[in-house]
């Protein structure tokens, strides 16, 4: 049995599909291996998962990438702020880049199941947030212990406040915060944008998930068994993709309905974030937070796309 | 009233326990407003603050233990003792304070582990902390706790056995180290 | 083997084992029977430290006892007779109010009782209300106001509600609305209680004074801004739970230290060792009890419970009254936020079936959960006020046992009609 937690809630469409590649898997391996799920972040923070996989109480999580950077840092090579422009890129790379993320982890003694895309984080306030003058006197939410976002926002002249997830709906209904860098799918299941009014519309960072699986609890099946949970689960990571594309623009349609402003950019605003991700990125490398060479040659890809356009 | 050597060193550890208390409690109360102040002056927030308070919440919750643990006022369910008579009821008071021995025991070595397990992967608690030294409460503290349940397994087992009434000055004591 | 060790456990617990020592052990026995690593316990023990809820634990209670030992609850006590005096059950109604506001924020973790308890059980005794009514009043408030905007357990449901894609949207501003009645029906049932115990109290009748008003009002210059600070300031969207707790407990020791001067520095040490001994008495047993939970997640125990519940189930009456038993006990024995977390993906789909509101069952699932909280025998809140006011806790089931009762008829009520949640949102019957 692989016991596998999550902060994802039971119930979403998310949900649905790990159940139903679980009961794939059973199947296929004739009862052998059964996958039990903890969802809705009852075994804790993706920290706390990651520590319990460590003792032996969890085989596996599923947890963003983000969550993995301190275990290696070719984890955060998708999740740097302003790398894509959209989705079409970030899919465009995949298939060339992928393997260093999984490598890396796999180098570590974790087996990386499924890697898949969750929509970019825009971000979401009270008033239109175009330039750094907009942004005196916000109340920024950053995630806490994500050293990227918060870098972003310190470029920015903001000290972010630091909340775990679920202190962000009363903090922004208490008004202590007002401002979040957040997906559109999340902004709606989180109910969030009740309290929200305008979307920068640029997107800020990518959100990746990853589904990984301890050396330990995945060498206890038979290389046959393994080979099988590897597929299934390979195939529902990839359906979710582009189920994932389908939320996201389902959710923006929603935002837009329900009454928010999508704020647009002009060219020299865009380049004043840019130069902001810029600074950003320096600081980080500085840090040793991302992998330097490999971030240089997936920019490099990117400009190559986008002069082939 | 002159004190056994024993007695001075207990009362020397009571007093550090408090004084330790006393320390991360103050330094709480402070470090809180001062992150509210920062934030509302815009001086710009201290990033660690919160974080480290978060720590000084278990910290004190711990340290609480071990001075609860003393004069043995943790939360429970007294029915049995009170129905009991008296000589009975001392040696319930054996069984459950071995027992709280026990698990006490447990909790240190497994805490201990864990704490060797973060040291190894190089945890951090926050900014550039590493975690262990602040989880070392963890093991320190029930390691406290399994001394002083085990200290009171063997006065029960004395006074059980005897028959003889536990000494009051006992209480003074813990009055005099307030 | 599978009964004899819960067996042992429980007698250790009612022969005075620390409570702490029992759940840890009922933990450690499940891991290990599980073969999972026991340094799961200290992993549980340092989560702990992930929460930033927890922070105002310590400073509210370390400011609930200074008030307590200084002379705020005489002063409490004269200027409701000035202003209340003429109204039977004043000081109680203020109490209820008061507490139900506190918990809707800091929810029902035991910080009600120990930061405010210090401050109105000495008030309610100095203004003649019996002993035993107080410890009951203010060990149920420690609960009451969940159904109250903005308490996270409500705000979770809402959550978890809105994942599952049903055909009727749960908003949460939806269930702040559907919370209201029920959670006034609470409190009038408890007040018209507090109106009828307080009756024959002299006290209680006084005509009102001019002159004592204002002497009182001047008397307490230094407590008035206490109440805007907390409960206007985390209302009014300044200071977030922590944030007020931590100027709580600087206000307060200021004022009772330095200005007042009613606590001497060599005491004010007492009164902080004193405080951290009951932080560290709730905090023991809320680490191992994460373990516990943990572990009881871990062997899938509330799945199985409630399969078994289901099997019997023929009609949505019935349904509801196993439902009410089930979460009761469930109340007794899982931190809110788990349940909510573990039982509500598990309920409301069949829930649905028998045509329960979605809302609806918000409401009376955390109703229910509000009472488990003082539920004999092991409802958390009866062990931190026990330990709290230094009672036996079979004297605090005395106590709160008359309240049990109100709450638990205006819990099937809630339970019963829909009406009292959905009324305000135009959709009862
Ligand atoms: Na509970
Ligand atoms: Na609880």
């Amino acid at each position: 049995t692989l016991k596998i937690a999550t902060l994802a809630p039971d119930g979403t469409n998310w949900m649905k599909s790990m159940r139903a590649a679980a009961d794939q898997i059973s199947a296929e391996t004739d009862g052998r291996v059964k996958i039990k799920y903890f969802p809705g972040g009852i075994q804790g923070s993706d920290k706390t998962v990651l520590r319990k996989m460590q003792i032996g109480q969890l085989s596996g999580g599923a947890v963003s990438a983000g969550a993995l950077g301190d275990i290696a840092k070719e984890a955060q090579l998708y999740s740097l702020p302003f790398t894509f422009r959209n989705q079409q890129e970030l899919s465009a790379v995949r298939s060339e880049f992928d393997h260093y993320i999984t490598d890396a982890m796999e180098a570590k003694g974790y087996v990386v199941l499924g890697l898949t895309e969750g929509g970019f984080a825009y971000l979401m306030g009270n008033k239109p947030l175009r330039t750094k003058a907009d942004f005196v006197g916000t109340k920024v939410w950053a995630p806490e212990g994500d050293v990227v976002t918060a870098t972003v926002f310190q470029k920015a002249g903001i000290e972010p406040i630091m909340l775990p997830l679920s202190d962000v709906y009363t903090s922004l209904q208490t008004g202590l915060i007002d401002t979040v860098g957040v997906n559109m799918t999340a902004s709606i299941a989180l109910q969030w944008h009740t309290k929200l009014t305008h979307v920068t519309d640029l997107p800020l960072l990518s959100l990746m998930g990853t589904m990984i699986v301890s050396d330990k609890s995945f060498s206890k099946i038979s290389a046959d068994d393994q080979a099988i949970v590897r597929r299934v689960m390979k195939d529902t990571y990839a359906a979710m993709d582009s189920q994932n594309t389908k939320d996201e623009e389902g959710a923006r349609q929603a935002l837009q309905n329900s009454g928010l402003t999508f704020v647009e950019l002009s060219d020299a605003d865009k380049a004043t974030w840019q130069q902001l991700a810029d600074e950003t990125l320096a600081e980080l490398a500085s840090k040793d937070v991302y992998p330097v060479d490999i971030y240089k040659k997936l920019q490099a890809r990117l400009t190559e796309l986008r002069q082939g356009q | 009233m002159t004190k056994s050597p024993a007695r001075r060193l207990l009362a020397a550890i009571h007093t550090l326990e408090d004084a330790l208390l006393v320390l991360v409690l103050t330094v709480m109360v402070v470090l809180a407003a001062v992150d509210i102040l920062t934030r509302t002056l815009d001086t710009g927030a201290i990033l660690w603050i919160s974080p480290a308070l978060r720590v000084m919440v278990l910290w004190l919750g711990l340290l609480g233990g071990m001075v609860a643990t003393r004069s043995r006022e943790h939360i429970a369910i007294d029915l049995v003792n009170r129905l009991a008579p008296a000589r009975v009821a001392q040696l319930i008071a054996v069984i459950t304070s071995a027992f709280a021995t026990f698990i006490c025991v447990l909790l240190a070595i497994h805490g201990h582990a864990y704490v060797e397990l973060a040291r190894e992967f190089g945890d951090v608690a926050f900014g550039d902390v590493p975690a262990w030294p602040l989880q070392i409460i963890i093991p320190f503290s029930f390691a406290v706790m399994a001394i002083r349940f085990a200290i009171q397994t063997l006065e029960s087992l004395y006074y059980g056995v005897t028959g003889k009434t536990a000494p009051a000055d006992e209480a003074d004591d813990q009055e005099a180290n307030a | 083997m599978s009964i004899l060790v819960p067996l042992i456990l429980l007698l250790l617990a009612l022969s005075g084992t620390p409570l702490f020592v029992v759940i840890a052990a009922s933990a450690i026995w499940g891991f290990y029977q599980t073969d999972v690593d026991l340094m799961v316990m200290a992993v549980e023990i340092w989560r702990i430290a992930e929460m930033p809820v927890l922070i105002a634990i310590p400073l509210f209670t370390f400011a609930g006892y200074l008030l307590g030992e200084s002379k705020a609850p005489q002063r409490l006590v004269r200027i409701t007779d000035a202003f209340l005096g003429w109204m039977p059950g004043g000081l109680a109604i203020v109490a209820l109010v008061t507490c139900a506001l506190f918990t809707a924020f800091t929810g029902a973790s035991g910080v009600t009782i120990v930061a405010l308890g210090a401050l109105l059980v000495p008030a309610l005794q100095k203004s003649g209300y019996p002993e035993r009514f107080n410890l009951g009043l203010v060990t149920t408030s420690g609960s009451l106001g969940l159904l109250f905007a903005p308490s996270l357990p409500l705000i979770l449901y809402g959550v978890v509600a809105q994942q599952m894609s049903l055909d009727t949207p749960v908003s949460i501003d939806d269930l702040f609305i559907a919370g209201l009645l029920p959670g006034a029906l609470m409190l009038v049932a408890l007040s018209l209680y507090s109106g009828w115990v307080s009756r024959n109290a002299e006290r209680d009748h006084q005509p009102f004074d001019k002159a004592e008003a204002w002497a009182a009002l001047k008397d307490v210059r230094w407590e008035m801004p206490l109440p805007f600070l907390v409960l206007g300031g985390i209302y009014g969207g300044w200071f977030a739970v922590s944030e007020a707790a931590a100027i709580t407990a600087l206000y307060v020791l200021i004022i009772s230290v330095l200005v007042r001067r009613e606590i001497p520095f060599k005491k004010l040490v007492v009164v902080m060792r004193d405080s951290m001994k009951l932080v560290g008495a709730i905090l023991l047993i809320l680490a191992v009890s994460m373990a516990s939970t943990n572990y009881m997640i871990d062997a899938g125990v509330p799945e199985q419970i409630f399969g078994f519940i289901q099997q019997h189930v023929s009609d949505g009456f019935t349904f509801l009254l196993l439902l009410t038993v089930f979460l009761l006990i469930l109340g007794m024995m899982l931190d809110i936020f788990s349940a909510i977390v573990i039982m509500i993906p598990i309920i409301l789909p069949i829930a649905v079936q028998y045509g329960i509101h979605p809302i609806h069952l918000g409401i009376l699932f955390l109703a229910n959960m509000q009472l488990g909280y003082f539920t004999p025998p092991v409802g958390m809140n009866l062990f931190i006020a026990s330990f709290r006011f230094n009672k036996p806790v079979m004297e605090l089931y005395r106590a709160t046992l008359p309240f049990f009762f109100i709450l638990l008829a205006t819990v099937l009520i809630i339970t019963f009609w829909p009406g009292l949640s959905l009324g305000l949102l135009g959709g009862g019957e």
